[in-house]
């Protein structure tokens, strides 16, 4: 079970959170051809590693936030407002 | 009723002024207070107590812990039944009942037997290779009455279960001498420790093997032990608790068991959170492989010594002992030291006394070096033993003797315990040195391992380290500092629990198809030679194909066996072989345990309309929708429920009704930026509303389909009021805050849901309007002040209220909102008018088939996640909006605008049948199988022709067709009729 | 092949069963072959199997990076069904359950097929209509279904209980549906391929393609390049991996699917069970444990394993359900990696890579399509051509706004 450190909240049980997808997803404007569209609405990076994604602390604060998290190993290296640019991270 | 002539009479530490009375096989026993089952039975020469799994062998005790493999027992009957409880883990409690699983007529004497006589038909993987014709049905019943261990209870379980939530600092697991001197250690350290000890009390084995600690006596330093840690400020100890699952981020669960209190819960959940895991979780002593090594009375060396020392039993009147390391030799001691005979050790290394730290001529028993068993007989239970001397490359046998006993003591090294760390990504590793799985380097730096779990065994050592291990770890901080675990500790040389060395524990000679290497389900060393012999090689193929280690003890005494056997046939190192993960639980741990009382009421909770009662009172019939308990229609006398809706239709449609609204979804949106931000979700244009204007809006998921209708009011440039469905009160919510706070963050603007805050009343009916006007009110009610698709805001009677109108019934319809607190008032005094017939109450049902003459749209219903909105008639509205909103760009993708998708249109039924809602239908040309479905059904309210909503195939075109309507075989027939199907200028809902 | 029959059991068991032989060959990679298959699931045996038996292309390798089997296809739940809504969906699974009905014979493995029903619940009305929607579906698709009221599901499953926090008030069956066992069927492949001349290699994982102007030329694994003019990826729990390896974009999400059983019992339950709204399924193997099935956990996951609050709200319903199981012991769990794509339908075909077929994102649901997906592939790979059956599962549907979704469809919100 995953322990989420919610940015404003702290560390809290996965049950209090709803996965949101992947981060850092430039939604396009209305003139984009039909592939691209469906590139933004379908595909995904889907890494076995770090991986950026949103998460929302539905049963707390009710915040959308992001996070590092390997999905290999689950380790969660790093949570960051939503509003926080994209951390570069050595890896 | 028997004691049983191997009940030891002095010794132990059994209470024995208060004598236990139970059943086994429906024969009266007794043992006493302090014995397990096991030990009771064994108590009362009880030596069959099982056959076993494929050949129905007769099975005895094996062990005395979790590891337990043959005496799994069914207890009691009816509801509370339990099976494969193992009989070394149940503490005896007056009238327990225990009852074999299996043999036929009886456990000790088993018909199937014939199965062990016929053993190479059944050799692994046999079922795979026959059974196939006819086909696999033919065997299956017959194949599934044999399989299966114990039976489900027959009825619902009357216990309860419950779950607790705890914190830590450091979660000490075992509470044997190794994690009493870690938890001393960390909470001395000011750390929030919790110790957790499977048994009734703390202390382990030191609680019964005469061990010497620090100079006293082991039960001195345990008083003074556990005296210390009752003191210490922030220690919490939990008993009868055993740490079942490791998962990730630190969160461990464990099972608690009750005392057999009416008022405690059966079990109890744990689910602690804990900084960091201290496994002080021992090791579990592993067998000999051997001919025949499955008879009762065969049992593990250091089980035989709890039997006696604890439990003052002996496991037979001459016992053998058979050993490949030092630890048996204590077994040996203290069974002659309580007056049994014993035989001899056997001790497969060639010079054990260089390994031990005792004169063997003083032990006063014989010590056969260099000897391993290698037969037994005996074929209802152990009667003799044959055992052969090595030859020096330890692949043959040289020379043989043959004992007379009925008890044989094996020990084959000691495996440490550490699912736990395993479940937590700690790797594990075989070492050639011990025979044993061990861990690798530690994972994480927050898992310390003590005691045997850790390879210690010198008892003040133990206490040594696991004190600095506890120390250390409850000083640093996560991500620093690695944790000792004794894995460079140097050979040592002790009589006591000590492995220092190792020899052969499977004999070379003899036949491999009576070698046992998992008990419990019956698995040879022929089976893992016939599995790497048909090519599954790797681990999880033998496993898979052989079963051994699947069974319910999960491996715990033949998974390190059967790694040996796969590596010696393939000719490689058991290292080789790759890693060994364990996974929760540790021990099979039931049901209700892991559901731990979120069952029944508390599966899901219920939400009730504000005026529940009120409603429950007038005869209401109530339904699930979601969460919510909902009136579907109010029942008087002895109507049915399809009467009461009928009436209630026609009383509306006559005069008025009043139906509760209140799980409505309702939002507020407020800030500068509140109409650029709603109008980014909606295919409406929201840019041309007018104040107090109500519009119905359509929402869309960014794939294009429908998500929610509902309806958007501006109170003001910078306060809107939104309406939902019911069902999607809460995601339309989400969906708001989720676009808000990641994509349109700029946008200035709070959401704020309402939904349980406002109770709704929708008053309906031609005369509704009359009826409202009898209420003090400073709201102006005539219909050139208030028109449809308006809302006021105002009072009513005193009672602050929002009042819409709007209509899903198609009747003139004030839907008024007023505070939930105030719901039952506000219903008090509308019903309390008494200008015309009571106002009926009118439920879901009424409402529905209303909506549907009117050819409303009822989201989920006539919709379903693949909806667009110009299949149900909105497309144009869609199209016309100039701005972006979620979802537009996909209503051009080619599928959605396809000629022939499925289009909502209105059926007319050409039977006095109804339509079924679920029906499929046919177009009269159709090269498909289905071109469609009816969505919703009723009968017309004035005329009570059958009608319904269907999505038909490029429907639109298809005004007049006849089509086929098909439900379950049975045809009938239907024509697309033009929506509504009643009140086509809407005069009744804008009068 | 040695035959399988309980003669031969018998004479073998005479000579001690030292006379049973190599299920499947260990052979030599060879550098070269006409068709390469990734991944020794149940879907990549199939497409080789019936590369062999019904198109004649024998010269054929399956890559395995591990042991055979090791996936998803030795970590499901068994279910086998064919009771889809959509008609291309219907069509396709229904194939595949007639293949299954026919395989223990021809493969000559008992695969253990139990053909004794799946039933549906139906917790609410409006639960209850879209199940008779679904169940007509069938029906119009030529596929068996029937509504059932709460007394016949009570008298084909006993224990359960109607009158839980959700009350049951009715369901579908499909009797055809049923459970098999998972292993017999990736060992009955691999067996009948490799005498037909399939080379399977385990340990062997592809760590690249080789790739010539839009077209694929070869993998390459960690024993060295082959080359093939065709190749096949079926890798589940891998797919946006190998996907990405081959300049592919996938609309997958990969997820920890867990599963878990209860130690063995009795026979107490006969047919599987399928609850939408307690989310969560269960039947009762051959071998007597009951096996237990519910959601995906939901975030990306390559780890394998599940966590604690999942399986709780999993075994809850299951006890809502039958709540005499409440005193059965969870034996073990575990988890398979699971390839979640936007419709929960699969991705097959071709690719905008010449010669590289795709056969993945099956998501929670790639057991009862195995012999399809092996068949409709085989064909697909053998003519460079889609198989009619699965025209509608190919990758470009995405771009089209063409999904099949069966969720969706089914009314059940994700």
């Amino acid at each position: 079970m995953l322990r989420i450190a919610c940015p404003y909240c702290g560390l809290r049980d996965e049950v209090e959170f709803r996965f949101g997808g992947p981060a850092h997803v430039a939604r396009p404007g209305f003139e984009v051809d039909d592939a691209t569209w469906a590139d933004y609405l379908f595909v995904r990076e889907n890494p076995a590693g770090l991986n950026f994604e949103r998460w929302c602390h539905a049963y707390g604060c009710g915040s959308w936030f992001n996070l590092v998290r390997n999905t290999l190993t689950h380790e969660i290296l790093l949570a960051y407002r939503m509003d926080s640019p994209k951390p570069a991270l050595r890896t | 009723m028997r004691r049983g002539p191997f009940r030891i009479p002095a010794g132990g530490t059994l209470d024995r002024s208060r004598t236990v009375r139970f059943k086994f096989d429906a024969r009266p026993y007794s043992g006493f207070a302090g014995d397990t089952l096991a030990s009771a039975l064994l108590g009362n020469a009880v030596r069959r107590v099982a056959r076993s799994f494929k050949y129905h062998r007769p099975r005895g005790v094996f062990s005395s812990g979790i590891e337990e493999p043959n005496a799994l027992l069914q207890l009691h009957r009816g509801a509370r039944s339990i099976a494969s409880e193992r009989a070394t883990m149940v503490e005896l409690k007056e009238g327990l009942e225990a009852y074999p699983q299996s043999g036929w007529p009886s456990v000790r004497w088993d018909a199937a037997r014939v199965f062990d006589l016929t053993a190479p038909l059944w050799a692994a993987g046999f079922y795979n290779k026959a059974f196939i014709w006819p086909s696999w049905h033919v065997y299956e019943s017959l194949v599934r009455r044999m399989a299966g261990l114990g039976r489900a209870p027959d009825g619902a379980d009357p216990d309860y279960y419950d779950v607790r939530n705890l914190h830590c600092d450091v979660l000490v697991v075992g509470g044997g001498v190794a994690g009493i001197s870690a938890g001393i250690a960390a909470g001395g350290a000011g750390a929030r420790v919790l110790l957790v000890e499977q048994q009734s009390a703390l202390g382990g084995q030191c609680a019964w093997d005469g061990a010497a600690i620090a100079g006293r006596s082991a039960l001195s330093w345990l008083d003074t032990a556990v005296e210390r840690l009752r003191q210490l400020p922030d220690v919490k100890v939990l008993t009868r608790t055993m740490a079942v699952g490791h998962y990730d981020h630190g969160v461990v669960s464990l099972v608690q068991r009750g005392d057999d209190g009416a008022e405690a819960p059966r079990e109890t959940l744990y689910v602690v959170r804990t900084g960091k895991l201290i496994l002080a979780t021992g090791a579990i002593e592993q067998p000999l492989v051997f001919c025949n090594n499955d008879r009762p009375g065969i049992m593990l060396a250091g089980a035989a010594r709890e039997y006696v020392r604890r439990y003052a039993v002996a496991p037979g009147r001459q016992v053998l002992v058979a050993t490949n390391n030092n630890s048996a030799y204590a077994t040996a001691r203290d069974l002659k030291d309580a007056g049994v005979e014993v035989i001899g050790i056997a001790d497969s290394r060639a010079d054990p006394s260089a390994e031990l730290d005792l004169d063997l001529r003083s032990l006063g028993i014989p010590v056969f070096s260099g000897f391993i068993p290698i037969d037994t007989a005996g074929f209802g239970g152990l009667r003799a033993v044959t055992i052969g001397k090595l030859s020096q490359d330890g692949l043959a046998v040289a020379s043989r003797k043959e004992f007379a006993c009925d008890a044989l003591a094996v020990s084959g090294g000691w495996n440490p315990t550490l699912h736990l760390h395993s479940q937590g990504g700690g790797n594990l590793v075989y070492s050639e040195l011990t025979g044993a799985l061990e861990a690798a380097a530690v994972r994480s730096t927050t898992v310390g391992l003590v005691g045997s779990a850790a390879g210690i065994n010198r008892i003040d050592e133990v206490v040594r380290h696991a004190g600095a291990t506890a120390a250390a770890l409850a000083a640093t901080t996560a991500s620093t500092g690695a944790v000792a675990t004794g894995l460079q500790e140097p050979a040592q040389k002790t009589l006591t629990g000590a492995v220092a060395s190792f020899g052969l524990r499977i004999s070379p000679v003899g036949n491999t198809a009576r070698k046992w290497v998992d008990l419990l389900h019956d698995v040879t060393v022929a089976d893992l030679e016939l599995a790497v012999r048909e090519n599954f090689v790797s681990v999880e193929h033998v496993k898979r194909l052989t079963t051994a280690g699947m069974a319910a003890d999960q491996g715990k005494t033949s998974t390190v066996l059967t790694l040996e056997n796969i590596a010696r046939l393939r000719g490689l190192r058991p290292a080789d072989l790759g890693h060994t993960t364990f996974r929760p639980p540790f021990t099979p741990v039931t049901l209700g345990s892991i559901a731990a009382g979120d069952v029944g009421e508390y599966f899901a909770p219920r939400r009730h309309l504000p005026t529940h009662a009120w409603h429950a009172q007038r005869g209401a019939v109530f339904q699930d929708f979601g969460e919510w308990l909902r009136p579907v229609a109010y029942l008087r006398g002895a109507e049915s429920r399809a009467q009461a809706a009928t009436r209630e239709t026609h009383a509306v449609r006559a005069a008025a009704g009043v139906f509760d609204g209140s799980p409505l979804g309702k939002i507020e949106v407020h800030g500068p930026d509140a109409l650029e931000f709603l109008n980014k979700f909606y295919i409406n244009d929201l840019s041309t509303l007018k104040p107090q204007r109500v519009r119905y809006v359509m929402m869309l998921r960014e794939s294009g389909a429908i998500f929610d209708d509902g309806t958007v009011v501006m109170l003001a440039p910078d306060h809107f009021l939104v309406t939902t469905t019911s069902g999607q009160a809460a995601r339309v919510t989400e969906w708001l805050e989720e676009w808000h706070q990641c994509e349109w963050p700029q946008l200035n603007v709070a959401i704020v849901p309402i939904t349980d805050q406002w109770a709704t009343f929708s008053l309906t009916g031609p005369r509704a309007r009359e009826i409202l006007a009898t209420f003090e009110t400073n709201i102006d009610l005539s219909n050139s002040a208030f028109p449809h698709s308006c809302l006021r805001v105002g009072h009513l009677a005193g009672i602050a209220a929002r009042v819409y109108r709007v209509s899903f019934s198609g009747e003139l319809t004030y839907e008024i909102n007023v505070a939930s607190t105030h719901a039952q008032t506000f219903m008090d005094a509308l019903m309390s008018i008494g200008i015309c017939p009571e106002i009926a109450p009118f439920g879901l049902d009424a409402l529905l088939a209303m909506r549907l003459e009117k050819g409303f749209l009822h989201i989920g219903t006539d919709t379903d996640g693949t909806t667009v909105p110009d299949d149900v008639g909105w497309g144009a509205v869609a199209a016309r909006k100039q701005q972006d909103f979620i979802g537009r760009r996909s209503l051009v993708l080619p599928e959605n605008l396809r000629a022939d998708r499925l289009q909502m249109v209105g059926l007319a039924s050409l039977k006095d049948e109804d339509l079924q809602p679920g029906s499929h239908v046919r177009l009269p040309d159709s090269v498909e199988a289905t071109d469609g479905w009816v969505t919703s059904a009723a009968r017309g309210t004035l005329d009570g022709r059958p009608i319904g909503l269907a999505m038909l195939r490029a429907g639109r075109r298809r005004l007049g067709t006849e089509l086929s309507v098909h439900d379950m075989g049975r045809v009938t027939a239907a024509r697309v009729v033009a929506l509504p199907f009643f009140d086509s200028t809407g005069a009744r809902m804008n009068a | 092949m040695q035959r399988y029959s309980f003669p031969n059991l018998l004479w073998q068991a005479l000579r001690g069963n030292k006379g049973w032989r190599p299920v499947w060959r260990e052979p030599r990679l060879k550098k070269s072959y006409d068709v390469v298959v990734i991944g020794a699931g149940g879907h990549g045996l199939a497409a080789a199997y019936y590369l062999a038996r019904k198109h004649g292309i024998r010269n054929v390798a399956v890559l395995e990076r591990g042991w055979i089997g090791g996936g998803n296809s030795g970590r499901n739940t068994q279910v086998t069904r064919s009771n889809y809504f959509h008609p291309v969906s219907s069509s396709f699974y229904d194939h595949s359950l007639r293949l299954y009905e026919g395989l223990g014979s021809e493969l000559n493995f008992n695969i253990m097929l139990s053909q004794r029903g799946l039933i549906q619940l139906a917790h609410s009305e409006h639960e209850l209509e879209i199940i008779r929607r679904w169940c007509n579906a069938n029906r119009m698709n030529k596929v068996d279904s029937e509504i059932l009221s709460p007394a016949e599901i009570k008298r084909l499953a006993p224990p359960i209980n109607l009158c839980a926090r959700f009350p049951i008030i009715g369901g579908f069956i499909q009797r055809r549906a049923g459970i098999s066992r998972h292993d017999a069927v990736v060992w009955g492949y691999a067996r009948a391929a490799s005498a037909l001349g399939v080379d399977i290699v385990q340990n062997c994982e592809a760590t690249g393609f080789e790739i010539a102007g839009d077209r694929v030329r070869g993998v390459h694994t960690i024993n060295g390049s082959v080359s093939a003019p065709r190749v096949l990826m079926c890798v589940a729990g891998y797919s946006s991996h190998m996907g990405s390896l081959a300049g592919l974009r996938l609309p997958i999400t990969t997820m920890a699917l867990q599963a878990m059983v209860t130690e063995p019992v009795k026979p107490v339950l006969n047919v599987v069970i399928n609850s939408a709204t307690v989310h969560a399924y269960l039947s009762q193997s051959d071998r007597g444990e009951i096996v237990i099935g519910g959601g995906a956990d939901i975030y990306n996951s390559y780890a394998q394993r599940g966590g604690l609050s999942q399986q709780r709200a999993v075994i809850s319903a299951v006890l809502e359900l039958f709540p005499s199981f409440s005193r059965l012991r969870l034996m073990r769990q575990w988890a398979g990696r699971v390839d979640i794509t936007p419709d929960t339908s699969p991705l097959m075909g071709l690719t905008p890579v010449a010669g590289l077929y795709i056969n993945c994102g099956w998501g929670t649901g790639g057991y009862k399509a195995i012999p399809a997906g092996g068949d409709t592939m085989a064909y697909t790979v053998a003519n460079d051509r889609a198989h009619s059956l699965i025209e509608s599962f190919s990758l470009a549907r995405f771009a089209r706004g063409a999904l099949i979704d069966e969720g969706a469809a089914a009314g059940v919100a994700h």
